[in-house]
């Protein structure tokens, strides 16, 4: 039974069951959040990891949340942040090749084991790893998550008219490079 | 019973006599389970009690009208959701039609169960209350009070090694000067005025009580001839001090 968002963070921050209600709002958003960073990440032990971290964040920052955007709204913003974080840090270790579209995350698209590269379903993903990062965050977000640009905005902190622009470019990027093969 | 029976006999003789023969005890007709009436009270009791449990579990009453409204309000958010999702559609024909074609079922591979186990490792305990010390004792108020107490240091010890020493003008105005100075040479006396800072010359001559003559005056005793040889030795242009004289 889905819950309101505003009575689970009410739970949270007052009544015994702080871990029911948390475990209440993990349960009801594993799976998006969990798409929303693989998309990011691509490897799954990877998406865990931070996956883990940010619901940790959660617990650490609920009781302070103000509720002045929605509760999805901010858990979205953290698994952003989150997944950025991360792909900065494997940059800054050298372990990832972000520049070369040969290796990194493309390498580990293709080492899924459901990997078909005839599937078009699968083009597209190695098309989305060739924008960068926030481009591919505003192409999810839109393409998968078909979020409004006024949501997506207060998640990413950026206008609405850039949002839009950099979707545009982003769809028809990918769209070439499908259609080239 | 006996009494009724012959009643009900003598009453269908009346009516119909033939119902008279057919006339049995209908225990004998139509089965039962076994033991039904030695259970059925213990089988009453137990419905009434699961009835009475199961209102007590739903202490709460619904909003009125919440079921009758409830199929509505589902169809107006599906109704939405696909508004969203036609516009991304939409959107996406202008730009990109291809895209609208892929399928966009998640593609990557997920452990079998990974999201029925999902559990969050790590410290969700409260984090432990921060000690906070009775002497709060800020380190940086320390290094001020050092940097003070070494700054006074300093600061005296400047003013301590500086100190000029007075000059007792009363002492030096009972000293016979004059027959002092007489006593010493000429290189002394200026070597003495060269070196040394503590007194101008000016301040000597003010301590002296003989008047000393004016230039004009004193140069008009000497003669033109001493006077030239004097400006040769200083290498004096003779010709700008006669103008002066």
């Amino acid at each position: 039974m889905l819950v309101e968002d505003n009575k689970l963070v009410f739970e949270f921050k007052n009544s015994a069951n702080k871990e029911s209600a948390f475990t209440a709002i993990i349960k009801k958003y594993q799976e998006k959040l969990y798409w929303h960073i693989r998309r990011m990440i691509i490897d799954h032990d990877d998406t865990n990891d931070v996956l883990q971290n940010m619901f940790i964040k959660v617990w650490k920052g609920l009781a302070n949340f103000r509720e002045d955007s929605q509760l999805y709204t901010w858990l979205y913003r953290i698994a952003t942040n989150e997944s950025l974080s991360f792909l900065e840090q494997k940059k800054r270790k050298g372990t990832e090749h972000f520049d070369d579209d040969e290796s990194g995350l493309s390498n580990k698209i293709k080492a899924d084991e459901n990997f078909d590269a005839n599937k078009l379903e699968w083009k597209l993903q190695l098309a989305i790893q060739k924008l960068p990062e926030r481009q591919r965050l505003v192409f999810n977000l839109r393409y998968y998550d078909a979020m409004p640009y006024e949501e997506m905005s207060r998640i990413l902190d950026t206008s609405e008219g850039a949002l839009k622009a950099s979707y545009h470019h982003a769809a028809k990027k990918i769209e070439a490079f499908i259609i080239d093969g | 019973m006996i009494e009724k029976d012959i009643y009900i006999v003598n009453e269908l003789m009346e009516l119909s006599p033939a119902l008279i023969s057919t006339r049995v005890d209908t225990s004998l007709i139509f089965s039962i389970p076994k033991n039904y009436f030695n259970n059925l009270s213990t089988t009453i009791l137990n419905a009434v009690a699961a009835e009475n449990l199961q209102q007590s579990a739903i202490p709460y009453q619904a909003p009125a009208d919440y079921f009758s409204n409830l199929s509505n309000n589902i169809l107006i958010k599906i109704d939405n959701e696909k508004t969203v999702v036609s516009a991304v559609d939409s959107e996406l024909q202008v730009i990109a039609p291809l895209l609208i074609t892929i399928n966009k079922a998640n593609v990557f591979s997920v452990p079998n169960g990974y999201f029925n186990n999902l559990q969050i490792e790590g410290k969700l305990q409260n984090p432990p209350a921060k000690i906070v010390p009775i002497t709060n004792t800020n380190i940086w108020i320390k290094y001020a009070i050092v940097a003070c107490v070494v700054g006074v240091i300093v600061t005296s010890a400047y003013f301590f090694t500086n100190k000029k020493d007075s000059i007792d003008y009363a002492a030096y105005k009972k000293i016979d000067i004059v027959n002092s100075i007489s006593t010493l040479s000429s290189d002394e006396l200026v070597n003495y005025l060269d070196t040394a800072n503590t007194i101008t010359n000016h301040e000597v001559v003010n301590l002296l009580d003989v008047k000393i003559p004016e230039t004009q005056e004193h140069i008009k005793n000497i003669s033109d001839e001493d006077l030239k040889q004097y400006l040769k030795e200083v290498n004096l242009p003779v010709t700008d001090i006669q103008e002066e004289i």
